[in-house]
């Protein structure tokens, strides 16, 4: 009996140092007030599209809670990146370019595992985000939170301080 | 040195050679596991600074190019042009230090075609750049819109060569994680089961041992029994025999001890006999020197000596010490306390042919012994 004991241990931690034990950060509505700024520096062109801070907060806004790679941790509120590209005027795309104030510039796939959770935040912990704390956006993957703190994908399309997105294709 | 500290040193020996090869298997495997992650990790990285060279090269490039749109000189067009070669050469290079990593054709396949985009695209500016002038009609539009391609191309190539290599590595280093943890468990599972099956061996034994005590001792006396009597007697006489060596067998009987019995109780004969087999055994201590409970209250002592006297000076002792146990044995009306009665025959003796002979004879000069008045040894002829 005592054997078929170990063995059953063995298993358990067989079967354990294969599962992955990742789970995403929830994504849910936020309906606690907005915070407000000068709405100096907030702007963000969408396909060529100004918008600034008051027509960010005007779409359907969430929240999101966890830690990031880079140190930061609380709760973010931002706009879906889906909503915000449809309102700038991108209903389809396969791939858009994503240009930070720092000149750093990716792409973003359609086909990207999480897009439709990824949040454009400007706000942390009821504050809005600085230049300086990764704002006035954050393009933030709430699915990939967990995973990237377990040492596992990439923080690549982590924008920070997101000022401009166009269209590619 | 003892069969069973042997079996036991061989175990104990076997376990801790095992145990340290296990440990030294799992540092070598970390180690390597170790030494594949980081090369992983290296060869992504020197991938990766290609691709940001790429995009800092394709900087370069934009801002010379802006220069030479906003002022068309000759010196500004030889420079966009050295730019734009320089950056031509990119998507060979990060062509073959992709081929480099061994990513599966499956992943790589969408990034080689925005390479060959990218190759194409900048061959067009250079040709842009080598066929027309920057004043010429519609030059302005083309190499802006050739620019803002580049750009899009390069974040995308930084962007999913960034996530293809990531998942690379990771897949790569989950696999080393899981077979390292894998290979660790098993090597642990290995030596608790070499565990278990040395102490069932040990169990084994120590009721092979066990069984095997209970097979050859008295169960009263923890002397050796009549079986064992039975085997060790026929060898050493053999033995004897054929060396014709110097052998004595002492036969001993309690004197009396039917009397004892009656007149004591069986738990005090039981006791008695207990206490002169415990004289056998400090006299019986030299290797080669044996002693048996026979059955009853009757012993037996098998003992090597250098000459024939030596029997007869231990038989001597036998008596006394037995004597000296003090046991009161009151219907003995000559001693008053327990004694016992020893016929002893003794090798060389030519009249001596069988182990049959030998053990007959000490009976015969026990007889003499008991009917010569008891408390005394007698040497068969």
């Amino acid at each position: 009996m005592t054997y078929f004991r170990c063995l059953a241990v063995i298993a358990t931690l067989v079967l354990s140092a294969y599962g992955n034990g990742v789970f995403a950060a929830e994504v849910t509505p936020f309906t606690g007030p907005q915070v407000t700024g000068s709405g100096k520096g907030y702007d963000i062109s969408i396909e060529g599209k100004r918008l600034g801070l008051a027509d960010i907060q005007s779409l359907p806004t969430y929240q999101t809670t966890l830690k990031t790679a880079f140190g930061l941790e609380g709760t973010f509120v931002g706009v879906k990146l889906l909503d915000a590209l449809q309102d700038g005027g991108i209903k389809d795309f396969k791939s858009i370019f994503v240009r930070a104030a720092n000149d750093y510039k990716i792409t973003v796939m359609s086909k990207d595992a999480g897009i439709d959770q990824a949040l454009l935040a400007y706000s942390l912990n009821g504050k809005l985000l600085t230049l300086n704390d990764k704002g006035p956006y954050w393009l933030i993957w709430p699915q990939y939170a967990e995973a990237l703190l377990a040492g596992e994908g990439s923080t690549v399309k982590w924008s920070w301080s997101v000022v401009d997105i166009r269209k590619i294709k | 040195m003892p069969n069973h500290i042997r079996k036991r040193l061989f175990f104990g020996l076997t376990a801790l050679i095992y145990s340290v090869l296990c440990i030294w298997l799992i540092v070598a495997l970390n180690r390597t596991l170790d030494d594949a992650k980081l090369q992983m990790k290296e060869m992504t990285r020197s991938f990766l600074i290609d691709v940001v060279n790429t995009q800092s090269e394709f900087a370069t490039l934009k801002r010379q190019m802006n220069k030479t749109l906003t002022t068309p000189s000759a010196q500004n067009l030889s420079a966009s042009i050295t730019n734009q070669q320089q950056l031509a050469s990119r998507s060979s290079l990060l062509i073959n230090s992709l081929r480099r990593l061994n990513v599966p054709d499956i992943m790589q396949g969408a990034y080689i075609e925005e390479l060959t985009q990218f190759d194409t695209l900048i061959r067009d500016l250079g040709t842009l750049l080598n066929t027309s002038t920057p004043l010429s009609q519609g030059y302005n539009a083309k190499a802006q819109n050739l620019l803002r391609q580049l750009e899009y191309s390069v974040a995308f190539l930084f962007t999913e060569g960034s996530e293809l290599l990531n998942d690379k590595a990771n897949r790569h280093i989950k696999v080393l994680n899981t077979l390292s943890t894998t290979l660790s468990v098993l090597a642990a599972t290995v030596l608790v089961m070499f565990a278990g099956l040395s102490l069932a061996l040990r169990k084994v034994y120590q009721q092979k041992t066990g069984l095997q005590k209970l097979a050859t001792e008295d169960a009263l006396t923890s002397l050796r029994n009549r079986r064992s009597f039975n085997e060790i007697f026929t060898l050493e006489f053999a033995r004897a025999k054929r060396a014709n060596g110097q052998l004595s067998f002492l036969m001993l009987d309690v004197d009396r001890f039917k009397m004892f019995n009656d007149t004591y109780g069986h738990a005090r004969g039981d006791e008695a006999l207990v206490r002169v087999a415990e004289v056998l055994r400090h006299s019986m201590k030299r290797q080669g020197d044996w002693a048996f409970r026979l059955g009853g209250e009757e012993f037996g002592c098998l003992m090597i000596t250098e000459n024939k006297t030596g029997a007869q000076d231990m038989a001597k002792r036998i008596l006394a010490d037995v004597i000296n146990l003090n046991i009161v044995h009151n219907t003995d009306q000559e001693a008053g306390v327990l004694t016992i009665s020893i016929g002893i025959a003794q090798l060389p003796n030519a009249e001596i042919r069988s182990e049959v002979d030998f053990y007959r004879i000490a009976d015969e000069a026990l007889y003499t012994a008991k009917k010569s008045g008891r408390n005394r040894f007698c040497i068969g002829a």
